[in-house]
């Protein structure tokens, strides 16, 4: 039996029984089941998150998640309404209560409190009116639904995660498919908006196309395309792809730590200790977060608008533009990205104090992280010693602190050059998404690369 | 009715888009690789290769390989897609755009004079007190008043500005891009659509996905079937003679695959009586043996008289059903060839190859037996080239048997243009018994000999010159150590440095051999081989290729740069050696490095082989001597346990024994760029673990050294 933090395995232990595990896959499954596997599961979750839920009211038309759908594959009024956020939650706050210890019991609890997070948000959801006002029938039946999208979802997790699929990092792959297929879908769409100008294309490129064929004043159409300002520009789509470059860039970063056998001599070889060591983290954590915040903020605003609690949380108000609500002041606002540069450049406060927000707590969630769970550079140390390999020219009493140094340095500075390339994409973006979506899915995918080549290569 | 004229133009556009995102670029990397093709054509010269046609271009040959399939598609879809734009152009001016300049006839941006200038003379000519016609008094206030306000008055012309229209804000209206006739499905024709979409959408990526996945798992990476992998493995054997390798090469599953026709029974029989004397018949009952022989399976009786018929080039002869088999048999061998040689060292390591892949700590665990002998076997290694080199140049294995002066037989001279077998007779009366003497000869010198007595033309003679200028020749340079120690104790892992410098005496360093007899491409490859002839062993092998020059500096300055930090020099040093290695490789000179582990303590008399696989008798070998010194360090295990305790006190690492399997999410990326290290280090030290059950008496050797 695994012991939690805060005795917390005593609350999880009752539902122990009923849980059905997923076995381990054996060990050498051919590399075409294993895609085949894959195409299965993705289709299985885009099923679930086309499939409407039934028997709900639509009353308000602003979507209070809009901010994070795409960071959690979620879409609105579907079985898939909380997508992997019970995910997300639930293995954070596994690493947090389990620390470092890694039993196959955990992931059962992991299991358990994923199902308790999605009833809980089930329950928020219609609580919050997101379906209009529902009789007790009618709201069970429809929690009922999202936890049944819910529970398939972890069990996607854990097929996963047992080695069916393709990549054993579960199911973090969506949230890549789904950001990349937003930005693809700007780029190329062929929905149509007629307004004052005529019918533009809502695609970026595809209306780069039309301008240049149609318009016999060429620059003007060049002009038109690449800096229209309501609609996804090919500027923005240029400068999206530049920033996916640049955190692939970093991605590749790391520092070599020479490590030599202390049992056979001339072994030795450099462990590279990655830049971004605590990859995306940081960012799910810190958006995870931020839609706390902002969940408790809207609630707070349409009931107790009057009080001063909420106005330190923070207000919200109707963008005529996009037709949902936004941030207008309190913390909710300061946590949110401006919208431009121009945004930053008339409210200067609002851009530093977002600027901090995203450095400082990126740098201090990753040191964080490592140090409440402090499973990486402890696994490495261990790693190491079953090898018999000693950090070239160290003594080796001094190696789990001089790893240690290494891991936090890394740690921290990833973290915040995460930060600042989320802020760069908020900037630079515009239409097409948030800087933490393609900072999650560029990581992601550079994640992604490394283990089919690993798998590739076996 | 104006919506769907205007998405009729709409659609269009889309499909353009959607047509140009793969055809542009892919235009234009066809364009870039044809234009760089042309200029690198570094091939012999000789009369011979020239008359074989591998490398001239006759218009017809030029056309047809331009008007390949694919190039036909693409110019199909470059035509339609310049269609579609004067089809877009033509329907587009409909789309009626409001803009008060161009009403007017004004360059935009015109002062306001100029506006009210305009605005009157048009006035003239529309305004309904002057002009009667209905359809002027429409435009007048439709157009004409609406721009003139628009450019005058400052609300409307900020509203313009903004929104694009003088009266503010106009409200969206969305569409979609596609055919009317998609947009209102009803009844049969929805049917007809949804058939289509699953089609299209659905089940042409399946049949895609399963045609891929099929063939996949029938190839390798290599584009070698894996049965034919597994054939070699089972079939390779330690001591196999040069001559029995043909035995196993012929026996692939890509062979075994070309079809039998009863047509070719009585061609193949005249074949047989040819080139019988190459068969390694026994003569004494020649009956039985050739009725033996012609049992075999039909496909590998084939096989093998007709790479017979290479060796000895009787192929003028073939019918033309056979020709095209003797062509597909010639086209795959080298890649087969090149197999086979892979798998003499892969066959000793094929039962470790998966359980040591975990992970790239299992290096080390894989190092731990202190002995390793017979990574791979020397003999069928050189017996692989050998082959390889008779099929590419047409010469007989029976050539190669050691006459006289010469280990190689007469065989190097059969490489070289018009020269046959009297003309070495001739030859050897002059004392010129071996191909490295004709070889260093001075040019005059040998044409003088060539000319009077073998009686060559001197046409011919320079034939003969131009190949022997192409020839390359090689000189090795080998070091080995354990880094970073002195000396080389018993299980020391030992890297091998060495460079292989090439010269020709043409001064080309990258270059296509004199190969006329062999139809396909052929690029040169050398094998760097480090064995010991004694017990047969080659302890390393890596496949070197001249043509490449970017690739080897990448490479060179990767290795370099990795084995000077591995030893902690300063980013200066560490610079200007990758610069001497890139100047290195620039001047013809290819790095080649590796890892092994010493053997057990005593003298080795090594051997280092540069092997061609296509030019006969320029293969070089050089001696080496490695002295392996008794162990000295033992190992340091109890330092290591001593050390541990105090981190075990933290209490954390309780039950973690299972957490490396288990749950391997976020972290799993920090190990990833090591695997991702010289995979040929990583072969080695596989190879490495491949003995540790075979050589159980040297580990317990080391282990009581421990103690």
């Amino acid at each position: 039996m695994a012991r939690l933090r805060f005795g917390v395995q005593h609350l999880l232990n009752p539902f122990l029984p009923y849980l059905a595990e997923v076995p381990q896959a054996s060990t050498n499954l051919p590399f075409r089941n294993m895609l085949i596997n894959t195409v299965a599961f993705w289709l299985t979750f885009l099923f679930w998150s086309h499939l409407s839920l039934s028997r709900i009211h639509s009353t308000k038309d602003a979507d209070p998640f809009h901010l994070m759908r795409r960071i959690f594959a979620s879409s609105p009024r579907t079985f898939m309404e909380l997508g992997i956020y019970p995910i997300v939650i639930s293995r954070y706050m596994m690493d947090f209560l389990a620390g470092y210890q890694r039993p196959t019991i955990i992931n059962s609890y992991q299991m358990i409190l994923g199902i308790i997070i999605t009833i809980v948000q089930a329950f928020g959801c219609i609580k919050y009116g997101l379906y209009g006002q529902l009789g007790w029938e009618d709201s069970l039946f429809v929690i009922g639904q999202i936890l049944f999208g819910g529970i398939t979802v972890i069990y996607l997790d854990q097929f996963f995660q047992k080695g069916y699929g393709l990549i054993s990092t579960g199911v973090t792959p969506f949230i890549a498919a789904n950001i990349c297929g937003s930005i693809i879908w700007k780029a190329f769409s062929f929905t149509t908006i007629k307004s004052g100008r005529g019918a533009e294309f809502e695609g970026a490129v595809t209306e780069l196309v039309h301008v240049l064929i149609t318009r016999t004043d060429k620059v003007g159409a060049l002009q038109e395309a690449f800096f229209r300002q309501n609609l996804p520009n090919v500027f923005n789509l240029l400068l999206t792809i530049v920033i996916f470059l640049l955190v692939v860039y970093f991605d590749r970063f790391y520092f070599g730590l020479r490590v030599r056998s202390t049992n056979i001599r001339g072994a030795r070889n450099t462990i590279p200790i990655k830049l971004f060591y605590t990859s995306y983290m940081p960012i799910i954590l810190q958006s995870s977060s931020v839609s706390i915040i902002y969940l408790f903020s809207q609630y707070l605003h349409w009931n107790f608008s009057s009080s001063l609690f909420t106005s330190i949380l923070g207000t919200w108000k109707l963008c005529e533009h996009s037709g949902q609500f936004i941030p207008a002041g309190g913390l909710a606002y300061y946590v949110t990205p401006p919208a431009s540069l121009a945004n930053m450049l008339a409210d200067p406060i609002h851009g530093i104090l977002y600027v901090a927000f995203m450095l400082g707590g990126c740098a201090l969630i990753s040191k964080a992280w490592i140090e409440v769970t402090g499973r990486s550079s402890k696994r490495l140390l261990k790693k190491l010693r079953k090898q018999q390999l000693t950090l070239d020219g160290e003594r080796n009493l001094n190696m789990g602190r001089k790893l240690n140094l290494y891991v936090v340095t890394a740690a921290v500075y990833g973290g915040m050059c995460i930060g600042a390339l989320t802020v760069l994409g908020d900037l630079m973006m515009g239409s097409f998404g948030t800087g933490a979506e393609i900072v999650l899915a560029a990581t992601i995918l550079c994640e992604l690369s490394d283990t089919l080549e690993r798998e590739h290569r076996r | 009715m104006a919506a769907s004229e205007e998405n009729s133009a709409l659609f269009p556009i889309f499909i353009l888009t959607i047509m140009a995102i793969p055809i542009v670029p892919y235009t234009i990397t066809k364009l870039c690789r044809a234009a760089t093709k042309k200029s690198k054509s570094i091939h012999c010269h000789c009369s011979e290769c020239s008359k074989s046609g591998k490398y001239r271009k006759s218009i017809f040959k030029r056309i047809s390989s331009v008007s390949t399939c694919s190039n036909f598609t693409l110019l199909l879809l470059w035509v339609v897609m310049i269609i579609l734009v004067y089809y877009i152009k033509s329907m587009s001016g409909e789309i009626q755009v409001f803009d008060p300049f161009s009403i007017l006839g004004l360059e935009p941006g015109a002062p306001e004079s100029e506006i009210k200038k305009k605005y009157r003379r048009l006035s003239i000519q529309y305004h309904p007190d002057k002009n009667p016609d209905p359809e002027a008094h429409k435009y007048f206030v439709e157009y004409i008043a609406k721009a003139y306000q628009a450019l005058t008055d400052p609300v409307a012309r900020e509203n313009y500005e903004k929104y694009g229209h003088p009266d503010g804000r106009q409200g969206f209206q969305m569409g979609i891009a596609l055919p009317q006739f998609l947009l209102n499905i009803d009844g049969a024709s929805g049917g007809i659509l949804l058939l289509w979409i699953v089609g299209v959408c659905i089940l042409l990526p399946l049949v895609i996905a399963v045609i891929y996945l099929s063939r996949s798992s029938k190839y390798t990476g290599n584009y070698v079937m894996h049965q034919t992998l597994s054939t070699y493995y089972y079939l390779m054997k330690p001591s196999l003679a040069p001559s029995k390798v043909m035995d196993v090469f012929i026996k692939a599953a890509e062979y075994m695959e070309i079809p039998v026709r009863r047509t070719d029974d009585e061609p193949l029989q005249k074949l047989f009586m040819l080139v019988r004397s190459e068969l390694n018949l026994d003569l004494k009952n020649i009956k039985q043996e050739q009725a033996k022989f012609w049992k075999q399976h039909p496909a590998l009786v084939k096989t093998e008289l007709l790479v017979q018929a290479q060796l000895t080039r009787e192929f003028a002869a073939l019918s033309p059903s056979l020709q095209s088999d003797f062509k597909r048999i010639l086209e795959t061998a080298p890649r087969l060839l090149e197999e086979l040689m892979k798998s003499i060292k892969r066959s000793v390591d094929f039962v470790y190859f998966f359980s040591m892949l975990v992970d790239w700590v299992a290096l080390f665990m894989a190092v731990i037996p202190r002995n390793a002998q017979g990574h791979g076997w020397l003999r069928p290694a050189i017996g692989v080239v050998e082959l390889s080199q008779c099929i590419i140049q047409a010469v007989p294995l029976s050539a190669r048997k050691t006459t006289g002066g010469s280990p190689e037989g007469i065989a190097p001279f059969l490489q070289l243009p018009h020269i046959n077998e009297t003309v070495i007779k001739k030859l050897n009366r002059k004392k010129v018994r071996t191909f490295q003497e004709l070889h260093d000869m001075d040019s005059q010198e040998r044409a003088d000999l060539l000319t009077q007595t073998a009686g060559l033309s001197s046409s011919d003679v320079k034939d003969i010159e131009i190949v022997l200028d192409m020839m390359p020749s090689l000189t090795l340079e080998v070091t080995c150590e354990t880094e970073g120690e002195e000396g080389i104790q018993e299980g020391d892992i030992v890297t091998l440095h060495a460079w292989v410098n090439i010269k020709r005496g043409n001064g080309l360093i990258g270059a296509l051999p004199h190969t006329p007899y062999y139809p396909f491409h052929k690029e040169e490859n050398f094998w760097f081989l480090l064995a010991d002839s004694v017990s047969n062993n080659v302890w390393f092998s890596q496949k070197v290729s001249f043509m490449d020059e970017a690739a080897a500096v990448t490479a060179a300055s990767k290795a370099i740069e990795e084995s000077m930090e591995g030893s902690g020099a300063t980013v200066k040093e560490t610079s200007r050696a990758v610069a001497e290695a890139v100047d290195k490789v620039k001047g013809g000179a290819r790095l080649v490095m590796g890892k092994f582990q010493a053997p057990s303590e005593g003298n080795y008399n090594l051997t280092c082989y540069c092997l061609c696989d296509s030019w006969l008798g320029s293969d070089t070998r050089i001696n080496l001597k490695l002295k392996v010194l008794k162990r000295t360090r033992a190992g340091t295990r109890g330092a290591v346990l001593a050390d541990e305790g105090p981190i075990m006190e933290d209490g954390v690492e309780e039950d973690d024994d299972n957490e490396d399997g288990e749950y391997d999410d976020d972290y799993e990326s920090e190990y990833s760029e090591d695997e991702e290290d010289d995979q040929n280090s990583k072969n080695k030290q596989q190879a490495v673990n491949g003995t540790t059950s075979k050589h159980g008496k040297a580990v317990e050797n080391s282990s009581s050294d421990e103690e």
